[in-house]
């Protein structure tokens, strides 16, 4: 099967089991959706002496999400043609 | 009718994660939508039919129903067909996104959210942009 390369060649990456990627993301994309909410509430109750604080949490969050994204890569189950993880 | 004319178009949140929907739920009442809440596939297919969404957040790792089968299932009922649903999964792969456009799903984001890129999209859907992002990645 050739397909187009991603931005990391799936090779240069490490297999996880989709489910833990899974589990790893959703926690962080918690902690990125709550620092960016924060921050929009923050600016619009002229609160602004919290936004720098609260974008160091999201860009920490975003820079942990990259990391995870850059070097893994799900392993991918065969025989689920709609869902992989319909199980979890 | 043009949904997006109407004071507060109605956005269906189909979500397991407690957290995300929280999240989610919260900053798109703070911009204006009425949310409803669903916390699975098949719940989210009910609720279309009794609350009558004006466009449905369908998340696509889903526990009961998964959002691709939901979609399907939305979209082969005359009753739901309408209703626009942009499909969320966790990754950004092309793979994934021609897998929520196969569903039938009008368009499709990745999550974690970017809330203003979400909001171009909802806002495309509900203005009538029927071309929305059907073959092209917008982001």
């Amino acid at each position: 099967v050739t397909e187009p390369q991603p931005p990391t060649s799936e090779a240069a990456r490490h297999a996880l089991p989709s489910g833990l990627i899974h589990d790893l993301r959703t926690p962080l994309s918690n902690i990125i959706g709550y620092a960016q909410m924060l921050t929009e509430q923050a600016l619009e109750t002229e609160q602004d002496g919290f936004v720098p604080d609260l974008q160091i949490i999201h860009t920490a969050g975003k820079q942990l999400l990259a990391l995870i994204d850059d070097n893994f890569h799900a392993i991918p189950r065969a025989g689920h043609a709609g869902s992989d993880r319909n199980d979890e | 009718v043009n949904a997006f004319h109407n004071a507060m178009p109605k956005i269906l949140l189909v979500e397991d994660n407690e957290m995300n929907r929280d999240m989610l739920s919260r900053r798109l009442e703070r911009k204006g939508y009425q949310v409803v809440l669903a916390v699975d596939g098949q719940s989210g297919v009910e609720m279309a039919q009794t609350q009558a969404p004006d466009l449905i957040l369908m998340d696509m790792s889903l526990p009961v129903l998964d959002g691709w089968e939901a979609t399907r299932r939305l979209k082969a009922n005359a009753a739901t067909q309408h209703i626009l649903v942009i499909g969320l999964t966790a990754h950004a792969m092309s793979s994934d996104r021609d897998k929520a456009l196969e569903a039938g799903c009008d368009d499709y984001d990745t999550k974690p959210i970017e809330l203003p890129r979400l909001l171009g999209k909802i806002e495309a859907l509900l203005s009538g942009g029927e071309m929305a992002s059907a073959g092209e990645p917008t982001s």
